[in-house]
């Protein structure tokens, strides 16, 4: 019996290849968002660049059987030895995430830069340009961190932006921060597993601007809020899943105007691909984890909303904050536009000559604006 | 290839392994040197190159050293010999590891703007020169006689055990198991139970504690604290341990395996009273290479204090320059030159006349060297590394770390505190004592495996294949090696 231990040594071993390459090949994780690495084919030209070993090394684990188990039980074991601060992610024992930004990742010339651009898109276009932060959630929500944990100072950050812009309504020209403060509203605007703010974020997102162009509040349920789903766990699980995370729920705004809605250029790959839609909402979504596309069906280069009710033209460049935030907005204009130079392979400069909006909005979280490397798109 | 990778776990070496019992015992030497290659050239084939031509030159270097000395020509043939040996080895060293090292210094001192080769380190190159010039130098100092057959001194050389991380296993470590050597069940299993105990340390340990290192790097400004340095400093304290120790067991382990016996590399290191013990229980074979073929060579501590004292700098000089090519490495080397003289002139003579002092004292004062060491080796960045020795020590840090920044740095501590500990014990020689006093006196006579180990195995191996899978960081810390 004793001998046969080395033998069973080398099955487990071989096992765990061998549950990777007999297993069905997957291609997509759900779970993590991504596409997954699958076998590569042999070459010599590969194996002398070192690729195909590179990729059958990504490949043994992401096509390992039980990798989303794994993911978990690594995630739990971490948390029984009493971190919070795993993969990127604060993770609290409540079920909540929130996600970690320093101020070491977030470049102050970048966020500078940024601002620069805007003022220079205004002035060159002859446009009024708006500038909305989005509130990171230890911002407007500090007791969502775990306590004192480290976090960017993003009153600091919002007052570098008030220095630069102007706080009153902005002009041909000029730019203008928004003013926005969750303060003084009810709390949890943010789901608890995604880094995105929840429809109640983006419902006190849409107030403020609206407040902004003079315009009067609406009540929340006047936009006829419907709950479509209880079991949403967001980007922040996926990262630093464990047994205990919340569900968060999916809520959308019904009582809409009737639009028409053209998507070009997209966040899976398929940059060339234009379809139509009449709804702001992909409900395909709805059935696999990634919840939250089911707004405007996730990323696209450009997005133009059509309300025929609707007067005026609006330009909004913007992050993916921006996609539960638009159907709050569609009922006051006859075009929206919306751009994410993540993926828009267009010139901005002439998308404005042609189009001619009449105001510009600059949509994005705060990290995320700071963060964002595609800004010197505007002028170009 | 690296031990910690799925690649090596789940193909790469259950087909060595089998290939290697399945074939006869002759064979068994060819097979592990084109097993070696292949581990060797899984990052970067065209390196492989290098890898044979060492092997061929340092075999005809051998074999004519073998010559000269049949023929009477010691002090000549051989001689020359030997000194080519060492020239061809530490040129190939030099060329692929100090070229662009000289060139950067170069251009900083002259300004000249020299372009660099950007050559990519061939990895474990430092460890496998070390290893053929022991092989010439023993065989010209009669201690081994010439390697003969090539496919079994290619293997030496190129045997991937301990091939791209140590230890340092000299020629006359081996010289007898790699013509003869006995494989047996236990001598598997228990290379299988040291293989596994290496890989938890590695993976479950090093891995952990690099992560927390890594988080607590980005900090900068007034959040660097000097709680948070500390910690940062503490943790990479731990990586290094047991990334190095873990790979070391790996290698050792693999070495039983397949019937070899290697040097033990490391020795609890952290548990020394003075930085001089420290050396003596960390990266042993290295310290040993060092002392038999350059410290004892240059006259050792034979020729006067003078003499030694120079001996012990060019030594600690060059151990510095080993680690990476870089400055913070050499003025590394040359912190624990000046630390080791200040023991062997006056602290060790404290030490020993306050014997009965609390020895945890010197422990803590070992410590601290020693931490306040691997800041300077972790940052090639001169300027970091003082930006962070400045964050351990100024009054400033302090007061930023216990006032404004108080509840921060207490969230790091708290929150790294259960693992700390596990570090802190993991680290100690507790831990074994614990486990010979569990398993029993039956078991601790190194035989097969007994049930508990098998089930200590069983879990390393599952948990570490976990966190494997899981993507989970897990970095290779000796490309500059």
């Amino acid at each position: 019996m004793k001998k046969s231990y080395t033998i069973l040594a080398f099955m487990a071993c071989s096992a765990v290849s061998l549950s990777s390459i007999l297993s069905p090949v997957s291609t997509y994780s759900q779970m993590e968002n991504r596409f997954l690495t699958t076998w590569p084919a042999p070459s010599l030209k590969g194996i002398l660049s070192g690729t195909f070993q590179k990729d059958l090394e990504k490949a043994l684990s992401d096509q390992f059987p039980l990798r989303d188990s794994c993911v978990r039980l690594s995630v739990e074991g971490s948390l029984a030895l009493g971190r919070q601060d795993i993969s990127g992610v604060y993770v609290k024992r409540d079920g909540s995430y929130v996600e970690k930004v320093l101020d070491s990742a977030l470049s102050r010339e970048r966020y500078r830069l940024n601002l620069r651009l805007l003022s220079k898109m205004a002035e060159d276009e002859k446009l009024p340009v708006d500038l909305f932060l989005v509130p990171s959630v230890g911002e407007s929500e500090p007791e969502r961190l775990p306590s004192q944990a480290p976090y960017f100072d993003a009153g600091g950050c919002r007052k570098m932006a008030e220095k630069q812009c102007l706080t009153r309504r902005s002009k041909a020209g000029e730019v203008s921060l928004i003013p926005v403060d969750f303060k003084n509203c009810r709390k949890e605007h943010y789901f608890y597993t995604d880094h995105h703010y929840n429809n109640r974020g983006a419902y006190e997102c849409a107030m403020a601007y609206r407040s902004y162009l003079g315009k009067a509040r609406r009540p929340y349920t006047s936009y006829g809020p419907k709950v479509v789903s209880e079991e949403f766990r967001g980007t922040l699980y996926s990262k630093a899943p464990w047994h205990g995370a919340k569900y968060d729920r999916i809520v959308l705004p019904q009582l809409l105007p009737q639009v028409s809605v053209l998507f070009e250029g997209g966040h899976d790959g398929h940059l060339s691909q234009t379809r139509t839609a009449d709804s702001l909402y992909d409900f395909r979504y709805l059935g696999e984890k990634d919840k939250y596309s089911t707004y405007l069906g996730g990323n696209h280069g450009l997005v133009r909303i059509r309300n025929k009710k609707g007067k005026g033209k609006l330009l909004v460049i913007k992050d993916s904050f921006a996609n539960s935030f638009v159907p709050y907005l569609v009922g006051d204009y006859g075009q929206v536009d919306l751009i994410d130079l993540r993926y828009y392979t267009g010139s901005v400069k002439s998308f404005l000559a042609k189009e001619k909006p009449d105001r510009v909005l600059v949509y994005y979280e705060m990290s995320d604006f700071i963060k964002e490397e595609k800004m010197s798109a505007l002028i170009r | 290839m690296v031990f910690s990778s799925m690649v090596f776990l789940g193909i790469f070496l259950p087909v060595v392994g089998a290939v290697y019992y399945l074939t006869p015992k002759k064979f068994r030497n060819l097979w592990l040197f084109v097993a070696s290659l292949m581990f060797y050239g899984w990052g970067e084939p065209k390196y492989i190159l290098i890898m044979l031509f060492s092997t061929v030159f340092d075999y005809v270097n051998g074999r004519m050293i073998g010559y000269f000395d049949g023929k009477g020509l010691h002090d000549r043939g051989s001689k020359a010999m030997v000194v080519i040996s060492c020239l061809g080895n530490l040129g190939i060293l030099g060329f692929f590891k100090y070229t662009d090292f000289v060139i950067r210094s170069i251009n900083d001192i002259s300004g000249l703007g020299l372009s660099a080769l950007q050559l990519a380190l061939p990895i474990g190159i430092s460890f496998y020169t070390f290893q053929t010039m022991s092989y010439t130098i023993d065989v010209y100092r009669g201690l081994v006689k010439p390697q003969k057959n090539i496919i079994s001194f290619g293997m030496y050389v190129c045997m991937f055990p301990q091939l791209i991380a140590g230890p340092i296993v000299r020629y006359q470590d081996v010289a007898r198991e790699v013509d003869r050597r006995r494989e047996s069940e236990t001598l598997r299993q228990r290379g299988i139970y040291r293989f596994m105990i290496g890989l938890g340390k590695k993976v479950l340990l090093a891995n952990q504690a690099g992560e927390i290192y890594q988080q607590l790097q980005v900090f900068s400004g007034a959040e660097l604290t000097a709680p948070v340095a500390w910690l940062s400093a503490i943790m990479y304290t731990f990586q290094i341990y047991f990334d190095f120790s873990g790979y070391s067991d790996m290698a050792i382990g693999l070495g039983m395996f397949f019937g070899f016996h290697f040097p033990e590399n490391f020795d609890h290191p952290y548990e020394s009273t003075s930085v001089t013990e420290f050396w003596r229980r960390w990266h042993m074979t290295l310290s040993t290479w060092f002392r038999e073929y350059l410290y004892i060579p240059l006259g050792g501590n034979r020729r006067g204090m003078g003499r030694q004292i120079f001996n012990l700098f060019v030594v600690w000089a060059l151990t510095g320059l080993w680690h990476g090519a870089d400055w913070n490495f050499l003025l590394w080397g040359l912190y624990y030159f000046l630390l080791l003289l200040v023991e062997k002139l006056f602290l060790l003579g404290w030490f020993q006349k306050h014997e009965r002092g609390p020895k945890i004292l010197r422990r803590i004062y070992t410590m601290l060297a020693v931490t306040c060491g691997w800041v300077l080796f972790s940052h090639t960045d001169l300027s970091q590394a003082l930006l962070w020795w400045k964050s351990l020590f100024s009054f400033d840090g302090w007061k930023r770390g216990l006032t404004d920044h108080l509840a921060s740095s207490g969230y790091l501590w708290l929150h790294s505190l259960p693992f700390l500990v596990i570090l802190i014990l993991g680290c100690t020689s507790l831990p074994k004592r614990w486990w010979k006093a569990l398993i029993g006196p039956d078991e601790r006579r190194e035989g097969h495996l007994c049930r508990r180990e098998i089930l200590l195995t069983v879990c390393l191996f599952v948990v570490s294949v976990i966190y494997l899978v899981s993507g989970s960081y897990n970095p290779f810390l000796y490309f500059r090696f």
